[in-house]
């Protein structure tokens, strides 16, 4: 169970500050995605259009990654 | 034996605009042979190009971004954010550094998200130069906007709407590089598109100009 004092422990509230940065950072790569998406439908411009999509994917595996590797480490 | 790889011949009937007079021209292209410039800031006749209000049988006369030049800027903010922990590791020492007391996982954490944020600020930088976009074709002019991350703004007039067309080139850079900004005003001022920063706008007015007589002559 968590009690007072590990909540007061500066590892765990750097780490909760950590998740909550990293957390935002994910919402807005999200968005990043969907607005290299929506641009795509309104303009394509083949294979560049494509390999920007897939940029913008890898970036938010990338995030949703280190918000689960940050969840285990620290 | 049967030819399994056989590139297909494309015939396309393309009318070219250029200086003022129009010239039928047969351009004869091996589909695999189609490739576009797509980095291109001033791109005449583009092949591969499409947008979402265009209709099939439209052809996109002219493509214009901001010239390369403005990209410089955000080119070497990236650089130099790249360069930043890899300074700091030199110049400031080990024992005084002031993070000094986080264990090594969260320097790890922290240096990943680092990069993960300069490597967005420099994606947005590119998408932000790549779809700022002004398309003249042989019935409409398309100026796409994309100011930031939560806006973009799509506008469409029909050329026959065209009322006038200026540029304006100021500047020592832009005298030097050959860019500058192109104003577009449509017929009661409704829709007034502008293209900033576009490299040769001279040439540009001229296209649209030239392609506004090829309507009017067809009509």
């Amino acid at each position: 169970m968590f009690s007072l004092e590990m909540l007061l422990d500066p590892r765990i509230i750097l780490k909760i500050i950590t998740l909550i940065v990293i957390f935002v950072y994910a919402a807005f790569a999200l968005i990043m995605l969907n607005q290299v998406r929506t641009m795509n439908r309104i303009v394509s411009y083949e294979p560049l259009t494509m390999l920007l999509a897939l940029i913008a994917v890898v970036h938010f595996i990338a995030v949703i990654s280190l918000f689960l590797a940050t969840v285990v480490i620290l | 034996m049967a030819d399994v790889f056989v590139a297909k011949t494309v015939i396309t009937e393309k009318s070219i605009i250029n200086t003022g007079k129009k010239q039928s021209k047969t351009v004869v292209a091996r589909e695999g042979e189609r490739h576009i410039h797509a980095l291109s800031s001033f791109c005449q006749n583009p092949v591969g190009l499409h947008f979402k209000s265009q209709d099939p049988d439209e052809s996109i006369f002219l493509l214009l971004r901001p010239h390369w030049i403005t990209n410089l800027p955000w080119i070497f903010t990236s650089i130099f954010l790249l360069l930043i922990p890899s300074l700091l590791a030199l110049v400031v020492d080990a024992n005084t550094f002031p993070f000094a007391f986080l264990p090594d996982q969260s320097m790890f954490v922290y240096v990943i998200l680092y990069y993960l944020m300069v490597f967005a600020y420099m994606f947005i930088s590119f998408i932000h130069w790549f779809y700022n976009i002004f398309i003249i074709t042989d019935r409409e002019i398309v100026d796409v906007d994309f100011s930031d991350l939560v806006y973009h703004d799509v506008a469409a007039t029909n050329i026959v709407k065209l009322e006038d067309v200026n540029y304006t080139k100021t500047g020592f850079l832009r005298s030097l590089f050959d860019y500058g900004d192109l104003f577009v005003q449509t017929a009661g001022g409704k829709e007034n598109l502008e293209a900033l920063a576009v490299p040769h706008p001279d040439k540009a007015a001229q296209f649209i100009l030239n392609a506004l007589e090829k309507v009017d002559a067809n009509n």
